[in-house]
């Protein structure tokens, strides 16, 4: 086979002048913190330090929540609560360090409006010891939901194999952006009993995404893996272009996110020395983003057997 | 809108026939050299017989034609000559109301001067008539005397101007003043062309063989210009030498042919008395040549048409064509390690024609109809919910007058209408990310009147613009021009130009980036208008025998309604994509430069400027208003001393040396100043942070698994890369044969090699930071051949 080597070809030009490395003053040390709200369960804020600035976290921060008239001071917790579970923690991933408040016993001393509320705005404020604060606020998008109603589809949709279905949900007022994330379990035995040698994970996770409040609506699973499609194996996107294969079953949860959310994930200015990220948090103590969201959860079956015989199809469209 | 168009048509239908009406005894024809090539600026003198003195004298143009009108019946000497050449003369015998067509060889001296002393004549002619512009000409010869990258490019050469600055060695793409590269307009042959770039703009579409020279106006362009407030830069097309000739060229960018020939005589029966044609076609072919190491699948082809004629009334006709296009094909690749097909193309489109009349009276008429087109395409063959692309179209008809400033007074006049539209999308996934399309109408009238004599020259004119979109806000300015001329002696002038400037496009690319496309959109409700009030003034003076030329001018520029990209724009607003703000330059531009007499010909330029930008930062806190704070720095082009070099020399046996040097003071760049973890959300099963799942891919062998971080930014262009620097060199040597003449030439790009800095990286997560970067181009030596007969 020809060698293909793409960036070296773009990067022709570029060959043999890379400069010579230098060292260089200090980085400046700051705080980053990292809050997203989602309706219905408690508030995380997550604080980490640039890399080699350990010691700003050493100390607790002041950490407030305000709601309109109320104010909660979050907590210093295990950072076990501020990270996914899907996640197996490595310090050397946090090259700063970790911090994580939340409310320390909400089962007794917070009452129920604690839990983020859809529709209210909220206020985030971090002082560190030494003064230096960080403060912004989110309004949390109203409630979305898949337009397949839970009590339809307890137990999930049915997706023929092969085939796509059109999701369609509710225009959630306060929403940038709605996020779908899929996860297709069995994906590569199934594709492998097509014939299709991909190689991928079990399971398989995708992004999909819509743009503004109003687009409400986004084709399954071809429209979703946009920002995948140069890094999965070729064969499995071009496969997903034509639906799941038997046996497959998969769960997408939809979220309606808030701008904050959506300007911190997208970035800002093109800078050669890395990604940025537009902050929803200001302040002198560094940059952070305080962002919010609502989401729903539908699950489906490229298998009607294991469903119930009144499960409905996945197609949304023509509820739209 | 339709009775604008409608009104135009009319007028350019209309005045062939109102101009029949006059000069009832005529002359009209050529002069050329010995060698068949026009001979521009030439002097055809019209004396009686028994007069030492002419009665009337013109200048041919550019095709070396030229047109006396309205001359008595009777028995007349005309006599043709210009410097460097021996005069000619005839006598002719005119007839009541007949037209004369005239032919002049002229013979060059013994001391062959070369045609660069042509352009010579035309900036000293610009000297004398114009009042305030700054036009800076770039032959033919000096473009291919200039060291360039593999093969010579106009783009390139307008870089060693002053007050032009180029970020980058991979981008052709230039900014006059402090303005910005949009806001330049270019033209060929006066049709605008739109990112006028090859290869992501490491070359620009101008074939040198079709080149007969460009002129960059850097300021005081009078009111007939529009659509552009920082600069014009007119390139206009060589019809080619007398009879068939022949152009061909292998460089390692690219082949080149060219041919033309005279227009068949068949074309007496259209009214077509004489004329040239002239056709060029170009190929890369990085493809084949990489083919042995690994697959490139990129190529650009370009074919450009050209023909002058001169019809059987002495009417001129010129019609411009021009193709290109860029094709990165990743569609055919047989490699599993590449995912995605691709396929992504870009390119530009134009053709136009022009119509010249000259009457009595030094009264000459044009009238231009046009249309150009760039468009881009980014397609993945196996997603078809995939469909990224831009494109920006422009139709133009104009009509103008000029009356020559012969009795003192003289003036110009004109209108154009142009319809300019754009569409751009970028959408994937069932998802629209970008998307935006619109197009308007923008009639102008201008006017201007031109009074001089032997000490001043003067200049007032005005250009009133309406430029509507459909559904969308509409501008209208009047910009007022003046421009004053006063000649402390017969080669020494002090001259001031001010004016108002307006362009209704912008170029949204991110000009941060060293290197990409524009892509447009026009003014409206998205984004305003751009105004810039500027002036000028300055000090220019001949000297030795008109060999040498030096000038120093100092400039101030305002611009309003710029944009700039809104990194945090709110998703359900469609009308906050573009942050709204104003600019500022001034500076001071120096040049000496000798283009005539024996020994080296060259320039010298040294530039200071001094450019800021101040745009909200959607980054920072708003103001208690809920706005954007502003924020003032200097462009990416801020390039504050210039210093250029340019030098050829003719060494006897057909060789010549090239040499060009430039030194940069550095550019701003805005540091990082610290990192941090980059993480992502969960969204599932309760939430939490974690790294993303790229962090996660397998790690070479040997390789450091570093943490995927994010970088937090120093104040915005607040720091400087080092100066550049730069010296290329070249060597032509031209032998002359029966058949033809064969150049083979060499080059070299950055003969010492210097490691002028494109970017640098600060890796702030390293201990202790580091910074490290990717230079410009390195020592790059090529060779080409051309043969032309």
């Amino acid at each position: 086979m020809r060698r293909t080597f793409i960036p070296l070809a773009g990067a022709l030009l570029l060959t043999g002048c890379e400069l010579q490395e230098v060292a260089i003053a200090d980085a400046e040390p700051f705080v980053v913190v990292e809050s997203y709200l989602s309706a219905g369960l408690p508030a995380l804020v997550a604080l980490h330090a640039s890399v080699g600035a350990d010691e700003l976290l050493e100390a607790d921060a002041i950490v407030e929540l305000v709601a309109e008239d109320t104010t909660l001071t979050l907590e210093r917790v295990d950072i076990d609560r501020c990270l996914s579970v899907a996640y197996d923690y490595d310090p050397n991933d946090f090259p700063g360090g970790l911090a994580c408040y939340a409310q320390a016993r909400p089962d007794t001393i917070v009452p129920d409006s604690w839990l983020t509320e859809a529709g209210v705005r909220y206020r985030l404020d971090v002082t560190l010891p030494d003064g230096s604060t960080l403060s912004g606020a989110t309004r949390v998008p109203q409630p979305v939901a898949f337009a397949l109603d839970d009590d339809e589809a307890p137990d999930g949709c049915f997706l023929p194999p092969w085939t796509q279905a059109e999701l369609v949900w509710n225009a959630a007022e306060g929403a940038a952006a709605y996020i779908l994330d899929l996860r297709v379990f069995g994906l590569r035995d199934a594709l492998a009993a097509e014939g299709i040698d991909a190689d991928i994970d079990d399971p398989f996770s995708l992004r999909g995404v819509s743009i503004g409040q109003a687009d409400t609506s986004l084709v399954l699973p071809a429209q979703i893996g946009v920002f995948d499609r140069f890094d999965i194996d070729a064969d499995a996107a071009l496969a997903l272009q034509r639906g799941l294969p038997p046996g497959t079953r998969f769960t997408v949860v939809l979220v309606a996110v808030d701008r904050n959310y959506v300007d911190w994930v997208r970035g800002g200015d093109f800078n050669p020395s890395g990604p940025l990220r537009t902050p929803s948090l200001y302040g002198d103590a560094g940059t952070g983003v305080f962002g919010s969201m609502t989401l729903d959860v539908l699950e489906g079956d490229t298998d009607a057997s294991r469903l119930p015989d009144d499960a409905p199809t996945c197609e949304m469209g023509s509820t739209s | 809108m339709t009775k604008y168009a409608a009104l135009a048509v009319l007028l350019i239908a209309l005045l062939p026939a109102l101009a029949s009406a006059q000069a009832p005894a005529s002359i009209a024809g050529f002069v050329r050299d010995s060698a068949g090539a026009a001979v521009p600026a030439a002097v055809v003198s019209v004396r009686a017989p028994d007069a030492s003195e002419p009665s009337v004298s013109v200048a041919t143009d550019d095709a070396g034609r030229f047109m006396i009108p309205r001359i008595a019946p009777g028995t007349w000497h005309v006599d043709a000559g210009r410097i460097g050449f021996a005069d000619s003369s005839l006598v002719v015998t005119l007839r009541a109301g007949e037209r004369r067509v005239l032919s002049f060889v002229l013979r060059e001296l013994p001391v062959l001067l070369e045609s660069i002393t042509v352009e010579a004549d035309r900036a000293r002619q610009s000297f004398e008539e114009d009042a305030g512009l700054t036009a800076r000409i770039i032959t033919a010869e000096q473009l291919r005397s200039l060291p360039g990258l593999a093969e010579p490019d106009v783009l390139r050469a307008i870089e060693v101007l002053p007050g032009v600055v180029s970020t980058s060695d991979f981008s052709s793409a230039f900014n006059v003043r402090g303005g910005s590269a949009d806001q330049n307009l270019i033209l060929l042959d006066g049709i605008p062309i739109y990112n006028p770039f090859h290869l992501g703009g490491l070359f620009s579409v101008f074939n040198a063989d079709m080149i007969s020279r460009a002129e960059l106006l850097a300021g005081g362009f009078p009111a007939e210009y529009g659509g552009r407030v920082s600069s014009v830069l007119t390139v206009e097309s060589d019809a080619g030498r007398d009879g068939f000739d022949f152009d061909a060229g292998v460089s390692l960018l690219a082949s080149r042919v060219a041919l033309g020939d005279d227009v068949p005589g068949a074309l007496d029966a259209i009214g077509v008395a004489d004329g040239r044609w002239r056709v060029a076609a170009r190929r890369s072919y990085f493809d084949v040549l990489l083919q042995p190491f690994f697959d490139f699948p990129y190529h650009l082809t370009d074919v450009q048409g050209y023909a002058d004629l001169r019809l059987a009334n002495d009417d001129r006709l010129t019609i411009t064509a021009y193709s290109g296009t860029d094709l990165l094909d990743l569609s055919q690749l047989e490699d599993d390690g590449f995912p995605l097909r691709i396929r992504w193309d870009w390119g530009n489109d134009l053709v136009g024609a022009g119509w010249q009349r000259a009457l009595a009276g030094g009264v000459r008429l044009g009238a231009n109809l046009s249309h150009t087109r760039f468009d881009t395409g980014l397609r993945f063959p196996d997603f078809e919910d995939t469909d990224f692309r831009s494109e920006i179209t422009q139709t133009s008809l104009r009509f103008d007058a000029h009356v020559d400033r012969s009795r003192g007074f003289g003036g110009a006049a004109g209108f154009s209408l142009d319809r300019m539209a754009y569409d751009n999308l970028a959408m994937t996934g069932g998802t629209v990310f970008r998307g935006e399309d619109g197009d308007g109408w923008l009639p102008a009238l201008y006017g201007q009147l031109e009074w001089r004599d032997r000490r001043w020259i003067v200049e007032a004119g005005a250009r009133a613009e309406h430029w509507s979109v459909r559904g969308e806000r509409d501008y209208t300015y009047v910009s007022p021009r003046f421009a004053v001329k006063r000649f402390l002696d017969d080669d020494m002038a002090a001259k001031l130009a001010l004016g108002r400037y307006t362009q209704y496009v912008h170029s949204v690319r991110n000009e941060e980036l060293p290197f990409g496309l524009d892509i447009w959109v026009t003014a409206g409700d998205r984004a305003p208008a751009v105004v810039s009030d500027q002036v000028q003034l300055g000090l220019e003076r001949y000297f030795a025998n008109d060999d040498w030329f030096a000038s120093i001018e100092t400039y101030a520029r305002r611009f309003d309604g710029l944009i700039a990209f809104n990194v945090a724009d709110d998703t359900n607003d469609p009308r906050d994509d573009f942050l709204f703000g104003h600019g500022s330059s001034y500076g001071v531009d120096m040049l000496l430069r000798r283009d005539r007499g024996l020994g080296p010909h060259g320039w010298v330029s040294a530039s200071w400027l001094r450019a800021s930008r101040t745009l909200p930062d959607p980054t920072a806190q708003d103001e208690a208003d809920g706005r954007p704070p502003e924020l003032r720095y200097p462009p990416v082009w801020d390039r504050r001393v210039d210093v250029d070099v340019v030098m050829s020399q003719e060494l006897g046996d057909g060789w010549e040396l090239g040499a060009r040097f430039n030194f940069g003071s550095g550019l701003p760049h805005t540091r990082a100043i610290g990192s941090y973890a980059y993480l992502d959300y969960d969204f599932g099963l309760g939430g939490g942070v974690r790294p993303p799942s790229e962090d996660d891919d397998e790690v070479d062998e040997g390789e450091e698994d570093e943490p995927f971080v994010g970088v937090l930014l120093g104040p915005r262009n607040a720091e400087r890369y080092p100066a550049y620097h730069r010296l290329d060199l070249s060597v032509r040597r031209r032998f002359e044969r029966d058949w033809g003449t064969l150049t083979a030439y060499a080059q070299v790009i950055n003969a010492y090699n210097q490691k002028n800095v494109l970017f640098w990286f600060y890796q702030m997560d390293r201990d202790p930071p580091t910074r490290t970067g990717i230079s410009m181009l390195p020592v790059l030596p090529t060779l080409g051949v051309e043969v032309s007969f």
